[in-house]
């Protein structure tokens, strides 16, 4: 269990970050700064050439805008340099005194608990003494019990010490954060004193709840806030959904009709199609296409305000917005299987590629990215049944994130289909497994090649635990079978959540994880619905599959079966 | 130095000017690329780190811009300066004035 500092709360983690990084990060915005600097010098220059022609007249009007333009870019990348920096030297003044404590807290709280059991059975001993015992032994015991207490007392001084001193390092470090995220947000801001103090606070919210608590109690600042920083206000976790939808969307069409080019265009037009086609079209409740190597967004489908039961589906690797419409799809077919459902599809993090898919950055970044999402919708409709559903490296990512926290962030059920492994984080595990009303349900197709290869070839193991073998977790099947209603469902052949099965290599028939009509989407349904799967698992109408073989690959690291 | 050569020369120093400092904020912008500011995801927040890279990118593309708007202003003084070089080139058969 993640210990907390007795008075602020902080948990005992690592603050993560290299100031090493950041530092050489804001040495080469000084240097872009610098020869921007002396590029305006050349350019100014030119304003001065002599001349009354055409030509040369032209060339210094041309000279004078570029001068004015860059005076932009100089301001951004001085400011770029110096926030990173400031942010450096403060983590390390911080940040690293905090990091450099958690061995010792860790330590001290042990050396605390024990002199603290030694006390009472000390206490106990003296006490049981004293009603039976021969005076000396009373003497004797009492005074065990006062050294004892006086150890435990001692022990317990030390340990204070410590969390007095992480406590300052961390709330140090929690300033500088937010101190350089207001700075940045902050430039060339225009708005009001009460809108920029709102915002700051906004900024520096310690959670999507806050975030919440602050937006509803300054009504009157919302315009003013949101005209100013759409790009925030859109993806701020806490903020109600159809104030991020409704800027977020006039983001997009701004930036649809400047008919951006390349993979980025492909993933802005994927998006203002699902936005204007299909009926009723989705919400585009967080757009960033510039936070992340690929434009990053969740769109929602239903009514969210009014849903009993939300659910997110997380897609896996080579995902982006592009795939948006089969994901859609997916999203409505389970809307339609009961009252009060709404999904979100969560393209919220750069999905790794095939290269890399073994290691855990993506799934780092993506988890604290989910993390946030997750408390927001929590903390905006905490009524609401929560249920997440992950892919391949999306479950990879998912788990992280549930599992950061021993409430589970509020998630009700979370189910994995074709994972490409847990992570072996063991704290993660524990509270997978221990969150109080988290239901996990997993499911791994016999045809699925690309989750077992994920599994085995997982650097140093990092998400290489099999999750239909977790304890409390109920598996699934997804080879085919039957509905309640005796319709036939289709098995999946391959890793795909919808086409593609196990492209390049071999596939079995059927269809993806989560394509209306297999078992796996029935059974899915059947779980958000009842809480159980619709089907059993190797049951009538199974198919088995190609990678249904006792003992193979024994060799492997994982075994990436559920037995 | 007659005032054509002294405004030939002016020409060219200015444009060499502006696109060795050009090349310069090209090859330093080259830097400014990646997803990984050193920021990480402390605390479990990912908001500077998605900022740093927000702001970045933009910054990125917009030092192109520019740079790409300087070069243009020096490939203009360069051309004024070779219609007169070709000229003086056909009637003296010298490379410059």
């Amino acid at each position: 269990m993640t210990l907390s500092s007795p008075n602020r709360g902080f948990p005992l983690e690592r603050l993560e970050g290299n100031t090493g990084s950041m530092s050489w990060w804001s040495g080469a915005f000084g240097r872009v700064a610098g020869s921007l600097d002396e590029l305006r010098t050349s350019v100014q220059a030119v304003t001065d050439v002599d001349g009354v022609g055409a030509a040369v007249t032209a060339a210094r009007a041309d000279a004078q805008d570029v001068v004015g333009a860059l005076a932009a870019e100089i301001a951004e990348a001085e400011l770029l340099a110096g926030v990173l920096q400031r942010y450096a030297d403060a983590f390390s003044t911080s940040a690293e005194q905090a990091n450099g404590l958690i061995d010792d807290i860790e330590s001290a709280h042990e050396t605390w608990q024990s002199a603290a059991d030694e006390a009472e059975q000390a206490g106990l001993l003296a006490l049981w003494t004293s009603r039976s015992g021969e005076a000396d032994d009373v003497r004797r015991a009492n005074d065990d019990a006062q050294d004892a207490v006086a150890v435990s007392d001692a022990a317990a001084r030390d340990l204070a010490d410590l969390w007095e001193q992480y406590e300052t390092h961390y709330a140090a470090w929690d300033t500088a954060y937010d101190a350089a995220l207001a700075e940045l947000a902050g430039a060339g801001s225009t708005m009001t004193a009460a809108s920029r103090s709102l915002f700051d606070e906004l900024l520096a919210a310690d959670g999507p709840a806050e975030v919440l608590a602050l937006w509803l109690a300054n009504p009157e600042l919302h315009e003013e806030i949101a005209a100013a920083h759409p790009e925030i206000i859109g993806n701020l976790d806490g903020i109600p959904y159809d104030v991020r939808a409704r800027v977020n969307r006039e983001r997009l069409e701004d930036l649809y009709n400047s008919q951006p080019t390349g993979e980025h265009g492909e993933q802005i037009d994927a998006l203002w199609n699902a936005l204007t086609q299909g009926a009723p079209p989705p919400d585009l409740i967080s757009f960033d296409p510039d936070g992340s190597d690929q434009v990053t967004a969740a769109l929602s489908y239903g009514d969210l305000a009014a849903a009993t039961d939300i659910n997110v589906l997380v897609p896996g690797m080579n995902s982006n917005v592009t795939g948006i419409g089969e994901w859609g799809d997916s999203a409505r077919a389970l809307n339609s299987a009961g009252p009060g459902l709404a999904t979100v599809v969560w393209f919220g993090y750069d999905s790794p590629n095939e290269l890399e898919e073994p290691g855990m950055d993506r799934a780092e970044d993506g988890a604290a990215a989910l993390r946030s999402f997750l408390l927001g919708v929590d903390a905006v409709h905490p009524d609401a049944e929560k249920a997440v559903i992950a892919h391949s490296y999306g479950s990879t990512t998912a788990a992280l994130a549930i599992g950061s926290q021993a409430d589970a962030l509020g998630v009700d059920q979370f189910i994995a289909v074709g994972s490409a492994g847990f992570p072996s984080d063991p704290q993660v595990l524990s509270n997978l497994e221990n969150a109080d009303g988290l239901q996990m349900y997993a499911t791994l197709s016999e045809d699925d090649a690309w989750a077992r290869i994920g599994r085995d070839t997982s650097f140093g193991g990092g998400h290489g635990t099999v999750p239909e073998t977790l304890p409390g977790m109920t598996e699934f099947g997804s080879d085919g079978g039957y509905g309640a209603d005796g319709e036939h469902l289709t098995p999946t052949g391959g890793h795909s959540a919808h086409q593609g099965g196990n492209g390049p290599l071999p596939s079995g028939d059927g269809d993806g994880y989560l394509v209306e009509g297999s078992e796996s989407f029935y059974n899915i349904q059947q779980i958000v619905l009842t809480g159980e799967p619709g089907t059993e698992m190797d049951g009538e109408g199974s198919e088995g599959g190609f990678w249904d073989l006792p003992d193979w690959l024994d060799w492997l690291p994982v075994n990436p079966y559920r037995t | 130095m007659s005032d054509v050569e002294i405004f030939y020369h002016a020409l060219t120093s200015a444009a060499d000017a502006v696109q060795t400092r050009s090349t310069d904020v090209v090859i330093d912008n080259a830097d400014i690329q990646g997803d990984d500011t050193g920021v990480g995801n402390p605390a479990h927040r990912a908001t500077l780190r998605l900022e740093m890279h927000r702001r970045l990118s933009a910054l990125h593309a917009a030092v192109l811009d520019r740079s790409g708007e300087a070069s243009a202003v020096a490939a203009s003084l360069s051309d004024i300066a070779s219609r007169y070089g070709d000229l003086d080139r056909e009637l003296t058969g010298r490379s410059e004035p």
